[in-house]
């Protein structure tokens, strides 16, 4: 190692642990054991540093100060323990707050049933009128024609709404049997839901399901009901409309 | 173990080398006092930060750093030395040095930039690795070998009895 060279790492090779590595500790003290004048400087430089450790770390520290440290600590730790604790309350409250609002709010949404209403409605059921222009009405409402297959007599009318038929909801009118607990039921399925081609007619042991496709309308109507025939569900107890076919 | 007496622990353990830290930055006691309690609330704030105890004493370093480069930021409250005027190559000086005055080595650190300060601070005051410096301040340990050796070459201009720097009569402030 030349002088510049024991120089420069002089400079960087502490009075502490050396972290200038093994290697080039080597070389600078065989060259600082061989060079008066780099051996001078280093004896130099340590003595420089550790007067000026010795000074750097020569700061009294006031009486009392720990006192002070841990005296300022609980305060701030009681200040910080209560901003949390009133945060957590804040949450909780408006936790509650909107819990509470929703609820209220699902509450007040909420209709009461009126009785009036369902009683009149089951004053309607008994007019063969009203039934019909309430279910006329509503097939209206539904975009399907607006007259059933067959004259039914609407003093038999029960209900109407939509049952499930396959995974899809179908429109269907309910009429009761005027003999026993039988019914007749009006299924309407559309072409935009059903293939409505090649459906016949079918027979189980108590119930007869029969098609009646209206092309123009795009639907097929299909009548399901109990007994043998269909004529105790008609008005005038008989008689078939041209739709069929 | 409650977090206050986590904090005990930590005071216990520091609080007179961070105080000693504080008053080198800053070069007053009340600021040093300040500036240590203000480290311990930060730290109490931030405790659950700290994952390795082993690293508390740098942490601290860390902390109380940072709160003294954020009240000095907005305030140039020394006049600095640019140290590009002073050379960073060893100063001849006499082989035995005498006991340094603490008061004139604050007067030369609070000549120095805090850029230059800390990294002299940190390497005779607690003899932090360069690694451990460069992690302090977020600087390549190139660069914090270089300010240091600029530092202490500025130190022993200021500091050394004789003889005078080579080529000039002290170092120019610049301004």
């Amino acid at each position: 190692m030349e002088c510049n060279d024991a120089q420069f790492y002089m400079r960087f090779r502490r009075h502490g642990p050396d972290e200038t590595g093994a290697e080039v500790t080597d070389a600078l003290d065989r060259h600082l054991a061989a060079c008066p004048r780099c051996a001078a400087d280093a004896r130099t430089a340590t003595t420089f540093d550790t007067s000026v450790a010795a000074a750097m770390r020569d700061v009294p520290v006031p009486a009392g100060l720990r006192t002070r440290l841990v005296a300022d600590l609980s305060v701030r730790h009681a200040v910080v323990f209560r901003r949390r604790l009133y945060r957590g309350f804040a949450l909780a409250a408006s936790l509650l707050l909107s819990v509470g609002l929703v609820v209220g709010a699902f509450t007040a949404a909420r209709p009461q049933p009126d009785t009036a209403r369902i009683a009149w409605d089951a004053d309607a059921i008994g007019d063969p009128q009203t039934s019909e222009d309430a279910v006329r009405t509503w097939l209206v409402a539904q975009r399907l024609p607006a007259q059933l297959p067959e004259p039914f007599d609407y003093g038999l009318y029960l209900t109407r709404g939509t049952e499930e038929v396959q995974g899809r909801d179908v429109p269907v009118v309910v009429f009761r049997d005027p003999h026993g607990p039988g019914f007749a039921k009006v299924y309407v399925f559309r072409s935009t839901s059903f293939d409505l081609k090649d459906m016949h007619e079918a027979q189980s042991s108590s119930c007869r399901a029969v098609p009646y496709p209206d092309r123009a309308a795009g639907v097929t109507f299909v009548v399901v009901y109990t007994g043998q025939e269909l004529t105790p569900f008609l008005r005038g107890r008989g008689g078939r409309v041209a739709l069929r076919g | 173990m409650g977090v206050q007496g986590g904090l005990h622990l930590l005071i216990d353990a520091h609080y007179e080398s961070l105080y000693r830290y504080a008053y080198r930055l800053s070069g007053t006691s009340a600021d040093a006092e300040d500036l240590t309690q203000e480290a311990f609330g930060k730290a109490l704030a931030r405790l659950e930060q700290l994952r390795d105890p082993e690293r508390a004493k740098s942490w601290l370093y860390r902390i109380l750093r940072n709160a003294y480069l954020h009240r000095v930021r907005d305030q140039k409250r020394h006049r600095t030395i640019p140290l590009d005027a002073v050379g960073d190559l060893p100063e001849a000086t006499a082989d035995e040095m005498p006991d340094i005055d603490t008061a004139q080595l604050q007067r030369a650190l609070d000549e120095l930039d805090e850029t230059f300060r800390t990294p002299i601070v940190l390497y005779y005051f607690e003899d932090f690795s360069y690694r451990d410096i460069a992690d302090q301040m977020d600087l390549p340990i190139g660069t914090v070998m270089s300010r240091l050796a600029r530092g202490k070459a500025y130190l022993r201009t200021r500091l050394a009895p004789r003889p005078t720097p080579r080529g000039a009569e002290g170092p120019s402030d610049g301004m």
